[in-house]
């Protein structure tokens, strides 16, 4: 990973040390009663995730980690558990996609994981977008419904079904990289 | 990566504009040029392009059907995700294709009370029977005449020209006019969902409809009901699931009462509960632990049944 290609400064990574000494367990007691229902080997992962985030971004709130290292790890704790969550339901609603296709037409194992990768990434460009949008959005791309089929099937005017999918393409250019 | 300035908002929205416009039919070759002619004019516009494109091609890559269901999941699913793992181990169960070819004209096929069959009829047209059903299959020159005694049947229709598939209930016909849809009799009423193409519909003493893809209707013998949406996962019974989606609880029993002899009972209070998730069909204790487990209830065995509860 690039991200250990340049080793924290000494006193950065005393700090940092400290931190994950101070503070790991307590984040993984959090995590672990967010995540009930999932066992204690989801919490230990993401915790592990937001110490990984905490050093990656040690350059810019060193100052305020040592004074609330609470709250700071709250907060990326947040992040984390709102995108663990999402790619979790993400993938829970694929498997029950899946499921309902006969085996002999489902897309091979290699296939799945491409198409797997490239729906989180436009779940998560898209999940902004409020729910009407979003389900108009994927009507006219992944459907290739009319604009006027979905004015019909969604129950709003064409003019509406218009800027919706003008929103939707918006979230997705405003976010994606230049290659 | 290059850590470019951002684009501004104002060409993005350009580009989207184009790409709405994409959306709903093909260029002409005026506004080609003038697309053309818009790229070269900045070098933002151009990076804005390169982006659309590789949006279109990324789009383009997905299955339309899976990525829309997976896509369009309700976006709160915290309590469904409790069930996660167990839909990977139940449609794993292989149920086999039963191929089996029907030989003479006018025979019976019956499942008992959790029971589910596979069916492949003599003009390759692919049965599923869901538990507790009967269907009586009538083949002549002139029609393929599916009679559904009781119960519930998936159809997918073989093409004959010469010979249209019809389906009979208690309250009315259905004729396909396209390839995959089901019908489940009721007693005081039969329920049609398309799945693909179309069903035409005539009750026994009422005005038709034909019904599209997406789309199911309730009727009886003198009339349709409301044209609802209907979706895919109400086929899991095929792959012995039950998958819903703020059901009330009541009707959850009641769809899970079909797969067995037991009662389930609910208490008043919690009949109008929602439910959500995936639940196995032919497991019953499963099935309950799983909804008290996920939706906080509490089951208890009595004379007259499973009760359910607070």
């Amino acid at each position: 990973m690039t991200l250990f290609n340049t080793p924290p400064q000494p006193a950065e990574r005393c700090a940092v040390t400290t931190l994950y000494i101070e503070h790991h367990a307590w984040l993984r007691g959090w995590l672990a009663y967010r995540l009930r229902s999932w066992g204690r080997g989801v919490a230990d992962d993401l915790a592990q995730d937001i110490f990984v985030r905490v050093l990656a971004s040690r350059d810019s709130n060193q100052p305020d980690t040592l004074r609330q290292p609470r709250a700071y790890l709250t907060r990326i704790a947040n992040c984390v558990l709102v995108s663990w969550r999402r790619r979790h339901s993400l993938e829970q609603a694929w498997l029950e996609a899946l499921a309902l296709v006969p085996e002999a037409l489902q897309p091979s194992p290699e296939q799945q994981s491409v198409i797997l990768e490239t729906l989180h990434e436009i779940d998560a460009v898209l999940d902004g977008l409020r729910p009407r949008v979003r389900q108009a959005f994927l009507m006219a791309t992944l459907d290739g419904m009319k604009q006027k089929d979905i004015a019909q099937a969604l129950n709003i005017a064409l003019p509406t079904v218009k800027k919706y999918i003008h929103e939707g393409y918006m979230a997705c250019l405003s976010q994606m990289p230049d290659d | 990566m290059t850590n470019q300035p951002a684009i501004a908002q104002a060409v993005l929205a350009e580009a989207a504009a184009w790409l709405l416009l994409m959306q709903e039919g093909p260029l002409t070759p005026a506004q080609q040029l003038e697309l053309e002619c818009w790229r070269r004019r900045d070098p933002d516009h151009e990076r804005a392009w390169k982006r659309a494109q590789r949006l279109l091609t990324r789009l383009g890559t997905l299955p339309p059907t899976l990525a829309r269901q997976t896509l369009a999941r309700p976006q709160d699913s915290s309590r469904r995700t409790v069930l996660r793992g167990l839909l990977g181990l139940i449609g794993a169960a292989p149920l086999g294709w039963w191929a089996w070819r029907q030989a003479r004209e006018g025979v019976d096929y019956q499942t008992a009370v959790g029971e589910r069959r596979e069916l492949l009829l003599s003009d390759g047209t692919q049965v599923t029977l869901n538990s507790h059903s009967e269907l009586r299959v009538l083949y002549s020159a002139e029609e393929r005449l599916l009679y559904l005694r009781r119960g519930e049947v998936y159809i997918v229709t073989a093409t004959d020209p010469s010979r249209p598939l019809r389906v009979r209930t208690e309250h009315g016909l259905m004729q396909a006019l396209g390839t995959r849809f089901s019908v489940y009799q009721r007693p005081r009423e039969t329920q049609l969902a398309v799945y693909e193409g179309a069903v035409r519909v005539t009750p026994d003493a009422g005005l038709g409809s034909v019904i599209h893809a997406g789309s199911q209707v309730h009727f009886d013998r003198d009339r349709l009901g409301l044209v609802e949406t209907a979706r895919d996962t109400q086929l899991a019974w095929r792959r012995g699931l039950l998958v819903v989606d703020d059901m009330p609880l009541l009707r959850w029993a009641q769809e899970l009462m079909r797969y067995g002899d037991q009662r389930l009972v609910c208490d008043p209070a919690v009949a109008e509960l929602r439910v959500s998730g995936s639940f196995p069909i032919d497991d019953l204790p499963l099935a309950l632990a799983m909804l008290s487990e996920s939706h906080g209830l509490r089951v208890r065995s009595e004379a007259g049944g499973m009760f359910i509860s607070r």
